[in-house]
């Protein structure tokens, strides 16, 4: 078997295989990880390594077992258990690679000792690492030599201890060993004198004959844009070039879709995608008080694990009322349970199929919306953790088989990883921190995004320039800057190098470890054939904040400054050339966005009445006609599928079920009786409509509901009492007919009557001012009282019953009529009766409109409309305002393109 | 520039105009002291940019390999050489062990800083909030939540320990209590009765006035409006009692709203409003030592630092190395 091995080799590579053909067998080019899994998998010995995450819990145990507050770790650890057992199997695997025996002698430093001591512990256990792995398969090695030819990316003197042995046993078993070396000086111009410099030869002067280029950029657009046209203009054969993608993927990806063509999918690898997200999610959701949004995020992530047909029921309620539990949710429950009942039906299921699968169905949805919580500073079982695991990895595992996407792999193994590694720290419970710093882990190497995946394409890409480790045409190399920035410093002092050296441990400095990566760079310069791009960010763009070192070494070239190019030269004009390379580029005319449409046409007799109006739909439809057509004839919704009820409207949500419940129960004689009957009102509601107000941070927000709700019982109860009236109901759903084809429903907040029977409705407002509510009584329309008034009126005869809004936070009644109310809550302008019989003409004049094809989208206000001239209109009755600043719909009108 | 290099003191100022030469001259420092033996290594350089560090490394590392140091221009690729945050962050996390802290020391970014200390703001606003909102809305401060932010803010940005907040509220009291007018002999009640009962009468009396000009039409609004709230059983702001002070009917209704004017007019005496004012600014700062307080212990257990930490642990561990 022949093998190319370098130590960055684990991933992408160029040339692919040994020989650099298209296909191989028996050969194969390979990084550390991959040697060994190699090796192991012709040995027959056990197969790859535990999960990162699993191992720093299991070391974690360790230095907890040996942890007597006197060891060098102790404070950190107690500060940052995690962390610091990262850290120090960090240090115990260089060790390990570096030779180390811990118990090959009694330690003078304390750092040394403690990790011997928690090396030489058999209990908890510690899975094997790679230099472990590496070490253990030495002998087996020496048996039993799978590999004819090895092929040295690197210099061997670089590399740690062990993998030095590991060649040397190869050697010793019979493999040829040899270096690849870059065969170099074949290339032409420019490119030759950089390679001289690189290979410590004499250069000559650059003549900036574009055999070399470097383009430098402030802004990375216009840097990925260089690189597309570069591609685009085909100066070489593209099966010839190699990509290095080493700058952001995404914007490179762009810039070659603009050009058309296929994307080199450079997009970093995230723990953010969104299958990942279904882990951390269902662990976010274990918490109490609830978050409420992580659950609405979980049941609208792609793939949920509650079906959207039927998850939609729920994550519907969860926006207006958030949280679990309450009236609403039930409500979900049961339109979830009936939707897939009807599905189940249709499928042809019989009575004891369909009844069964709803079985199955609600215990796997009750595990996801409501499992077991844990409160936040107490932290979660172990067990409990558990189960949540292999409820993710079992939901993933299904899914993966039904969709075939490969995306959820990593999230089954995260789950299990994750459940190993808890079960491996031995800790329980385990609390919020590390239980976050434990996904972290098993999330962190993330998946790339679906979408970004690199098209096929004639060229080849690598991650990064120490991949190409053999001779590659031509090199496009995207974002040349140093990979990261100066990495920690080595942690050992002189005395404890000097004590591993005795002990005969060779451990490598961060030196060779620097070197290691630069002369594996150097060699991507040395290997390119024709031609080389480098497109260069400015120092200050880059992530690291350095030049790349290899740039320092060109910086003493001879005519240098002609191989550069600054990429705002580049940014003007149609033609575009780099020394003798040349292309043009086509210019794009400016197209203005149509403009905002205040009258839409629509075929006649398309849009008529609906079945139900409510008193919210009358009104949208009095200010705005289009948005009525568009949310409740088109049925269209608005992009926020994650908004979930915040602020004054969440608020608004609680108190006012919670004085809708106080209303509708026996009310204290006295006022100083209210509190105690509102207070658990509070505490029950919350946490089933209002679940935000009580999460870490929230108290003030909650402190400004609790207090204005009991206040606002309080004043209400005692207004109720001097008037003489006495609630019937609260929260009743009512129904009459509105003109024979449509009815009018809705919910009548509060239901009064006085001492002669004679009713009257009150609706709860919360509000930070009363101002727009007095002004719209004031201004006689008071749409929604009109509409309460006429749904409480039912078929009775006369006029409507009288009507008020009662303001929360302003605890106070704000009337239409004096009777029955108290005579300084009235507010003079409306009359109940015209209002409503202005509502029910424009509504009619509206459909009429509609009926003959013409809708107003009424907040478009266009200079050349006109209809505009004609506005406003003195025969309309009530003119209601255009709710576009509420209005989802703007974008489509135009509206939102205005302002 | 002040002196040709080669001749180093324990501690050099070069200071100079833009363009003049200053990195040049680092420059020069950093190839002399590794030419006479310095491991290049040791050199710590810190800059404000991340440019100018880039600049730096670039600059002396291209002049080493172009002396054919090669060797000694790698080693300068492991000195710490960056941005006064950079340089300071290596320090804390490489000591981090000795210093019995956590070894993650990824400064929490801007935005997510704002939201941990708010987090941290908002429980230390929660915890005064029963007692403060009332106060709040008498003073007729719609955000006293942000006034407590701005001053944690402050408290933090000028090293203030939290402890000491409370003297500074004192005094922060005193000067305030020094601009008002010796405290009434009348009760809060009183005052606030007195008030109470000349609105009532005023809107009764305006309601049956035949006064129709604007300007008492306005004042009637005002008085209806201010009697509104008192009846409702919620505080009258003292924004509300100073407006009260500036009623300006028609002729003819003065004498019926004066009583309002000077009942209101006593304002600034009412004892009330001294202790609504001492409340709140003890308020005030007692929740931000409080937020400072919940954000420090936030932090510790999650294991996260801001650049204000990071350089204070930097220097901690540079006077006890």
């Amino acid at each position: 078997m022949k093998i190319v091995f370098g130590w960055r080799l684990d991933g992408p590579t160029y040339p692919e295989t040994p020989d650099g053909s298209e296909f191989s067998i028996d050969a194969a080019v390979v990084g550390p990880r991959g040697l060994l899994d190699l090796l192991e998998s012709r040995l027959g010995v056990n197969g790859p390594g535990a999960h990162p995450a699993r191992r720093i819990a299991q070391y974690m145990a360790r230095l907890r077992a040996i942890d007597d507050g006197s060891r060098f770790y102790s404070g950190s650890f107690a500060a940052d258990a995690w962390a610091t057992a990262r850290l120090l199997l960090s240090w115990r695997d260089d060790l390990a690679a570096a030779g180390w025996t811990a118990g090959s002698r009694s330690w003078t430093s304390g750092r040394l000792a403690a990790l011997a001591r928690a090396e030489t512990l058999h209990e908890p256990p510690l899975a094997p690492g790679l230099p472990d792995r590496a070490r253990s398969i030495l002998s087996r090695v020496s048996e039993a030599n799978p590999i004819e030819q090895l092929t040295l990316a690197d210099d061997r003197e670089r590399l740690p201890w062990v993998w030095r042995r590991l060649i040397d046993t190869l050697a010793d078993a019979g493999a040829r060993v040899v270096r690849a070396a870059p065969e170099g000086a074949r290339a032409p111009g420019d490119l030759a004198a950089v390679q001289a410099l690189i290979s410590g030869g004499d250069a000559g002067p650059l003549t900036g004959d574009a055999t070399f280029a470097v383009v430098r950029y402030d802004n990375a657009l216009a840097g990925a844009e260089v690189a597309a046209e570069w591609l685009a203009a085909s100066h070489e054969a593209n099966s010839e070039v190699v990509i290095i993608r080493q700058g952001n993927g995404t914007i490179l990806d762009a810039a070659c879709r603009r050009l058309g063509l296929p994307k080199p999918g450079g997009s970093e690898r995230s723990p953010y995608r969104g299958a990942l997200q279904a882990l951390p999610l269902a662990f976010e959701t274990a918490w109490r008080p609830l978050d409420a949004q992580r659950v609405l995020e979980l049941l609208v992530m792609p793939g949920a694990p509650i079906p959207y047909r039927v998850g939609r029921c729920f994550a519907d309620v969860l926006r207006g009322f958030p949280g679990i539990g309450g009236a609403e949710w039930r409500a979900a429950w049961d339109r979830a349970v009936d939707r897939l009942r009807g599905d189940l039906i249709e499928e042809g299921l019989d009575r004891a199929q369909v009844d069964g699968r709803i079985r199955k169905s609600v215990t796997e949805w009750r595990e996801w919306l409501e499992p077991e919580r844990f409160g936040r500073d107490s932290g979660i079982t172990a067990k409990a953790a558990d189960k949540i695991c292999r409820k993710v990895q079992s939901w993933a595992m299904k899914r993966a088989a039904a969709s075939g996407d490969e995306i959820y792999m990593p999230t089954a193994s995260a789950a299990s990883d994750l459940a190993a590694a808890i079960a491996d720290s031995g800790i329980d419970p385990v609390s919020k921190p590390l239980l976050d710093r434990m996904i972290d882990a098993v999330v962190a190497e993330g998946v790339e995004r679906p979408t970004e995946v690199a098209g096929a394409a004639p060229w080849t890409t690598v991650d990064e320039a120490a991949q190409i480790w053999g001779r590659a045409p031509a090199i496009l190399w995207w974002g040349f800057a140093a990979a990261e920035s100066n990495a920690a410093s080595d942690p050992w002092s002189r005395a404890e190098l000097g004590e591993l050296a005795a002990s005969g441990a060779a451990l490598r400095s961060r030196d060779d470890a620097t070197a290691l990566r630069l002369d594996a760079e150097r060699g991507a310069f040395l290997n390119a054939g024709r031609r080389m791009l480098l497109i260069m960010p400015a120092a200050s763009r880059t992530e690291s904040g350095a030049t790349h070192p290899v740039w320092h070494e060109l910086k003493n070239l001879d005519g240098l400054g002609r191989t550069v190019i600054e990429g705002r030269a580049l940014g003007r004009g149609p033609r575009r050339a780099l020394g003798a390379c040349a292309w043009e580029t086509r210019r794009t005319e400016h197209r203005p966005l149509p403009p905002p449409i205040r009258d839409w046409t629509v075929p006649e007799t398309l849009i008529g009445p609906r079945a139900t109006d409510s008193a919210t739909s009358l009104q949208t439809l009095l200010g705005c006609p289009m948005r009525w057509v568009l949310q409740y004839q088109a049925g269209l919704r608005g992009t926020g599928l994650l908004d979930m009820a915040e602020g004054n409207r969440l608020k608004g949500v609680v108190a006012h079920e919670v004085l809708a419940r106080f209303l509708a129960g026996a009310r204290p004689d006295d006022a100083a009786g209210v509190p105690g009957v509102v207070e658990p009102l509070l505490d029950a509601v919350a946490p089933e409509i209002g679940s935000p107000l009580l999460l870490p941070g929230r108290r003030l927000d909650w402190e400004d509901v609790r207090r204005n709700t009991i206040a606002s019982a309080v004043a209400l109860s005692a207004t109720l009492d001097r008037c003489g009236l006495e609630v019937m109901a609260t929260e009743r759903e009512l129904e009459c007919s509105l003109d024979g084809r449509t009815d009018l429903k809705g919910k009548v907040d509060v239901e009064l009557t006085d001492g002669e029977g004679r009713p009257s409705v009150v609706d709860l407002k919360w509000s930070d001012r009363d101002r727009y509510r007095r002004e719209e009584i004031a201004e006689g329309r008071p749409v929604q009282l009109a509409a309460y008034g006429r749904l409480l009126k039912g078929d009775g005869d006369g006029g409507l019953p009288p009507a008020a809004y009662f303001m929360i936070k302003q605890r106070r009644l704000l009337a239409v009529d004096s009777d029955p109310f108290p005579a300084e809550s009235r507010i003079e302008g409306a009359n109940l009766d015209d209002v409503w019989q202005a509502v029910v003409a424009v509504r009619k004049r509206t459909l009429a409109d509609m009926a003959a094809g013409r809708v107003v989208a009424a907040g478009v206000r266009t200079g050349d409309s006109e209809s505009q001239d004609a506005a406003p209109d003195a025969a309309v009755p009530i003119v209601i305002e255009p709710p576009c600043r509420f209005c989802e719909f703007g974008r489509l009108c135009g509206q939102k393109a205005l302002s | 520039m002040t002196r040709p290099s080669g001749e180093r003191r324990p501690v050099d100022i070069v200071i100079a105009s833009a363009g003049t030469g200053k990195t040049y001259r680092l420059v020069e420092e950093i190839r002399t002291a590794i030419a006479s033996g310095a491991d290049p290594g040791s050199i710590l350089a810190t800059t404000f940019t991340n440019k100018a560090a880039a600049e730096l490394v670039e600059r002396a590392r291209t002049r080493l390999i172009g002396q054919g140091l090669a060797d000694r221009a790698a080693g300068l690729l492991s000195a710490r050489i960056g941005t006064v945050n950079s340089v300071f962050g290596g320090l804390v996390g490489d000591f981090a062990l000795n210093a019995g802290r956590s070894p993650v020391t990824d400064v929490i970014p801007d935005e997510r800083r704002q939201r941990v200390f708010a987090v941290a703001a908002e429980a230390a606003i929660g915890r005064r909030a029963a007692e403060m909102i009332p106060i709040a809305q008498r003073l007729d401060i719609d955000d006293w939540a942000k006034g407590v932010r701005e001053l944690a803010d402050l408290v933090r940005g000028n090293d203030i320990e939290p402890s000491r907040l409370e003297a500074h509220a004192d005094r922060s009291w005193r000067g305030c209590r020094a601009l008002f007018p010796p405290l009434s002999r009348e009760t809060a009640d009183a005052l606030d009765a007195g008030l109470r009962a000349a609105l009532v009468h005023a809107r009764e009396a305006l309601k049956r006035s035949a006064d129709a000009t604007r300007s008492t039409a306005q004042v009637r609004e005002r008085i209806e409006a201010a009697a509104a709230v008192i009846e409702s059983g919620r505080d009258l702001p003292w924004s509300q009692w100073a407006a009260l002070t500036k009623l300006k009917p028609a002729k003819q209704s003065i004498g019926v709203v004066q009583p309002v004017v000077e009942a209101a007019g006593e304002h600034a005496a009412h004892p009330g409003l001294r202790a609504d004012l001492e409340a709140y600014i003890h308020g005030i700062y007692g929740a931000a030592a409080d937020a400072l307080t919940l954000y420090a212990e936030f932090k510790d257990v999650h294991g996260l630092v801001d650049f204000t930490d990071q350089e204070q642990r930097a220097l901690e561990l540079l006077d006890d190395p």
